[in-house]
């Protein structure tokens, strides 16, 4: 029982890593419908824009962060304008494959510019591990479940509170009415693709902080599809009641089926979600049917 | 955005253009006085680091043989290709060796790749082989009768690391956990290691595998701490840092079990990672870990060279550089001894050169007489690592036969 | 969407008065001369060509028809699919398993390649009736992973990561052991795969596709059932990258999971998209583009590399990525017709000339 406890408390804490990656699809999806195959490289952009600020121009990891995030919003911004704008109305396809297709821009550009060896960004949450009774969790994980707990609940608090955040809603939930009352939805869009980068950046940096850092980074992005699609792809409560399921879902596979089955057990629940709750837990209902 | 429909299509037309003009068909004789071998390196991907090294190596022995003249007169042309660890991409490069500079000798990038390209080798290409892999299958005259080994199997540095649990082990029965990556690399050994740990009486606690890349390690590290072993063998890793990270975590989990690896995972480089939690993690040499002031011929100008290119070098170079190396040297031996029996530098003459191939002296690079008739060099060497020295490895056996 | 653009559509100029005019090929000495032709230089490539191009020729085909398949699935029915390597993959190891474990020769295992990554098809397109577009294209992804896993796992029938190694095939004593000598054997298929995906979108089925892709309430008032040619598209994109996945293992004389991963379903959708979306012709220029590229990319950056073959290497994998991904949105961006709708403009202006169109 104890085993049991312990297993569970790492994975739910495990599954705050997993909101956070998934926050970035989640606040492009809502906003503009758009599945962003691109994310993970967004986080993986980040990552190293913080190594090279941090490490190589040698400031303080707080600045290094802060450029970071700005970065990737300005990022954001730029590939909603000069893509994703272009394609609106076109078919899903076209705008799937553009949001691929930027991805590998994105990761020939980072393999040419900062080679391909692996980088390790400085320890920014402290490694001390963190003891509850004789359960311990490690200090890695533990900071970085509070630290996306605490990114999460500030997106959600200003989509609540601030003008900015409700015109977002406003925005997403209709474009034409949006317009009507005079909500400038091409600059919303573009904020909130910049909005979405910049939470990548962050979560790609927290990201790399523990593992280590290569152009690769973005593809674990994919392993968070689950997460979206427990949540609901445009919920941002979801993201974090499908981040800690599917943590604690992990935690539990790997522990008493073996290793090999927690990478699986993730696609297992999309296609069971998929077939019985395709929206999700919390995700809006307009699936067609046909 | 400045780019029109009319420049992007070009663009387009250009690359069409680019298409039917720029594929490389052209096929060149190869010149007598050289001889030619070529690899398949994994450049980009899972294993870069190690391919960077390996290829250092290689090319610092092929234009070390070049300095000296060569072999036996002949210069050696070394081609090199990515592969980025996938078997088609080494099948595609290996083809166009083969199409153009056709190489005598070819290093592969793995596992996948002798598999797949020795059936058309063994009927059609016949060059001599080598490669990264350790497979415990591989060697084998029948199907793979061009590959040869530069040092014992995956299965044989597992069954030297289980001697080394047996003899070290005080008081009861030892208890053994295994983590591999969730590869085929990873898996090679696991039955053999079950086989001969029940004959030698050590208990297998735990099998896990993990991924080369992982969101989090943690779950396998609370297993670890459940199964409580003596021991932790690490295998099918090779450059991937992650098992660095359980090692890290098991310290503070404040768990006392030994960490081993097999050849690919005992390199410094990496181990440095863990700090002080890989502090006396044992490792399994297949070559010389240590330049510094040797006599023996090999070393020493592995040794001038590396000191030439780095006054800080301090002796110990990483086992990939030394992994590259000796691939080579198994090329050019093949070759030198062709050449000496005054026959044609075929594929197949350098193969039965190398399989007649007794009592070699490598100058120091491995620390016994090779002997290549059963397509592999089943010797190697016991080696701790010291935190304390730089996590410079140090020897805990004498070479030994491991077969 | 686009009006479908195909290997010999109606031409500039001609006005069909009836059905059976629109649906015509072949209608002119020209054309057939055309294709004559072009059999004829298939036929001789292979001696005036080296190895390596053989070997690239080769490969081409085989990425073709499996493209082809995709191109049904997802250019001409509007079903995003985001996992046929997957489908790659079972047909190579049904064909695999046929010739391994069963003794097969090559000529009942290849269509048994195809037939069992059709029923696979199948399978996976039953979601179709309940879902569709971004969350069928996830199911897609998550089904070519669950792929990856058994073909890892269930190692009694695909021998795990190890996977297998077929022997060559043999053709009346005739051992195709070469790239020359399998050429005989991917090219014919390829050329009859071609023209069978030609023809399928003169009949009935391949328009009921069209149809379901252009609006599938439309389709289904106009009587097409949905939910069956939705499924039948899915068998037959499958039975497409089934056939080719069962060439490969014939030509890589390998197979193991990871020549099925999901790079490799991203490869071809980006071959369909450079190509052109519901076209045959798009699918092969696509597909032929995509394995062309890589070769250029590599004489281009070693050339700029010069000595470095380190600098080089590892330049080229993300030089790659990079070209790809530039690829895709450029002519998403500029072209999304693809390469075939700039030869359509090329041939109307030929044909129209000196008038301007």
């Amino acid at each position: 029982m104890n085993l049991f406890i312990e297993y569970s408390m790492v994975g739910i804490a495990s599954g705050g890593m997993y909101a956070l990656m998934a926050l970035g699809f989640v606040l492009v999806f809502k906003g503009t419908g758009v599945f962003n195959f691109a994310q993970g490289e967004l986080m993986m952009l980040g990552a190293y824009i913080f190594l090279s600020v941090n490490q190589l121009a040698g400031l303080h990891w707080s600045i290094a962060l802060l450029a970071t995030v700005l970065f990737a919003l300005l990022t954001g911004v730029l590939i909603e304008r000069t893509v994703l704008r272009a394609l609106a109305g076109q078919p899903l396809l076209s705008i799937v494959m553009a949001t691929v297709g930027l991805g590998l821009v994105l990761k020939g550009a980072a393999g040419l510019i900062w080679g391909q060896e692996q980088r390790t960004l400085p320890e920014l949450v402290p490694r001390k591990p963190i003891f509850i009774g004789d359960i311990l969790i490690p200090g890695a994980v533990f900071w970085s479940f509070v630290i996306s707990m605490a990114v999460i609940a500030a997106c959600l608090l200003y989509f609540r509170f601030t003008r900015g955040g409700v015109t977002m809603r406003a925005a997403a939930s209709s474009q034409v009415n949006a317009y009507a009352v005079g909500i400038n939805v091409p600059v919303i869009s573009a904020l909130t693709w910049g909005l979405a980068a910049a939470a990548g950046g962050f979560a790609g940096v927290l990201l790399a902080a523990i593992n280590n850092l290569t152009p690769h980074l973005g593809d674990l992005a994919l392993s968070v599809l689950a997460v979206l699609i427990v949540g609901g792809l445009d919920s941002l409560a979801g993201v974090i009641v499908g981040g800690l399921i599917i943590g604690w879902l992990q935690s539990m596979t790997g522990a008493y089926l073996g290793g090999q089955y927690r990478e699986i057990m993730p696609f297992i629940v999309v296609l069971a979600v998929l077939l019985v709750r395709p929206h999700g837990l919390f995700g809006r209902k307009e699936i067609e049917r046909i | 955005m400045h780019i029109t429909r009319r420049g992007f299509n070009t663009f387009a037309a250009a690359s069409a253009v680019a298409v039917s003009t720029g594929l490389p068909g052209t096929v060149r004789a190869q010149a007598t006085d050289e001889v030619v071998f070529a690899a398949t390196l994994p450049l980009t991907g899972p294993f870069a680091a190690v391919a960077k090294d390996q290829l250092e190596g290689m090319k610092d022995y092929i234009d070390f043989v070049n300095s000296k003249g060569g072999v036996r007169g002949k210069k050696v042309k070394f081609l090199v290709e990515d592969t980025q660890y996938k078997v088609d991409q080494a099948v595609a490069a290996f083809k166009k060796f083969m199409a153009s500079d056709k190489p005598v000798a070819v290093f592969g990038d793995g596992t996948g790749f002798i598999r797949a390209a020795s059936q058309e080798n063994n009927e059609r290409y016949k060059v001599l082989m080598t490669s990264t892999s350790y497979a415990s299958d591989l060697i084998d005259a029948q199907k793979y009768g061009y590959h040869f080994m530069s040092g014992p199997t995956y299965s044989e540095a597992v069954g030297a690391l289980l001697q080394h649990i047996k003899d070290s082990h005080k008081g009861g029965r030892a208890k053994l956990a295994v983590i591999h990556s969730a590869s085929e690399y990873g898996r090679d050994p696991l039955e053999f290691l079950k086989k001969r740990a029940a004959e030698l009486g050590i208990d297998v606690v735990l099998i896990t595998e993990m991924k080369f890349r992982d969101v989090d390690v943690t779950a396998e590290t609370i297993k670890l701490r459940q199964a409580k072993p003596d021991f932790t063998i690490i295998h099918g890793f090779g450059g991937a840092p992650i098992f660095t990270e359980v090692m890290k975590l098991a310290r503070e989990y404040k768990l006392e079990t030994k960490f081993m690896g097999t050849f690919w995972e005992g390199s410094r480089t990496i181990l440095k990672r863990a700090g002080d939690a890989a502090d006396g993690f044992i490792g399994v040499s297949n070559y010389a870990w240590n330049t510094a002031g040797a006599t023996a011929p090999t070393l020493k100008a592995i040794d001038d060279i590396k000191r030439k290119r780095d006054p800080k070098y301090d002796g110990y170079p990483d086992i990939y550089y030394m992994q590259g190396w000796a691939s080579m040297m198994l090329f050019v031996k093949a070759a030198d001894d062709t050449l000496a029996a005054k026959k044609a530098l075929t594929g197949e003459n350098l193969r039965d050169a190398l399989k007649a191939v007794k009592g070699w002296d490598t100058g120091g690079l491995i620390g016994a007489p090779v002997t290549l008739s059963g397509y592999s060099i089943p010797v190697a060497q016991v080696v701790r690592f010291d935190a304390k020295a730089d996590m410079k490895p140090v020897p805990v056996s004498a070479w030994m036969s491991v077969k | 969407m686009s009006f479908s653009l195909d290997l010999v559509g109606p031409r500039a100029g001609i006005a069909p008065s009836n059905y059976r005019a629109t649906a015509a090929w072949l209608d002119s000495g020209e054309r057939r001369l055309g294709l004559a032709l072009l059999l004829g230089l298939l036929a001789l490539f292979p001696f005036v060509a080296g190895d390596y191009l053989v070997y690239l020729a080769c490969v081409a085909a085989m990425t073709v028809v499996s493209v082809i398949g995709l191109n049904i699935l997802t250019g001409y029915t509007g079903l995003l699919s985001i996992g046929h390597a997957a489908f790659n993959g079972i047909g190579a190891y049904s064909c695999a398993v046929a010739t391994v474990k069963f003794g097969w020769p090559f000529w009942l295992a290849v269509p048994f390649g195809g037939l069992m990554a059709a029923f696979a098809g199948l399978i996976v397109g039953l979601p179709s009736l309940r879902i569709k577009g971004l969350y069928l294209a996830i199911a897609t992804l998550a089904a070519q992973y669950l792929f990856l896993f058994a073909a890892q796992h269930w190692e009694s029938v695909t021998g795990g990561d190890r996977g297998f190694q077929v022997a060559p095939a043999s053709f009346f004593g005739i051992r195709l052991d070469s790239d020359m000598r399998l050429y005989w054997l991917i090219m014919p298929v390829t050329v009859l795969m071609c023209l069978a995906a030609h023809n399928l979108f003169r009949t009935r089925i391949g328009r009921s596709f069209i149809a379901v892709r252009e609006r599938d309430y439309s389709a289904e008032v106009l009587g097409i059932d949905l939910l069956r040619t939705k499924l039948l598209a899915f068998a037959i994109a499958s039975f497409y990258a089934g056939i080719a996945g069962a060439l490969m293992a014939y030509f890589f004389k390998v197979v193991n999971p990871e020549q099925y991963t999901f790079t490799a379903s991203i490869f071809q959708l980006t071959a369909i998209i450079v190509g052109g979306l519901g076209s045959v012709l798009g699918s092969i220029l696509g597909a032929l583009f995509m394995v062309a590229v890589p070769e250029i990319l590599k004489a281009v950056v070693s050339a700029l590399a010069g000595a470095d073959a380190v600098k080089g290497a590892i330049m080229l994998a993300s030089a790659r990525e990079l070209v790809f991904g530039l690829l895709i949105v450029g002519f998403l961006l500029f072209e999304p017709f693809g390469l075939a709708e700039i030869v359509r403009r090329a041939r109307v202006s030929l044909q129209m000339w000196p008038f301007k169109t």
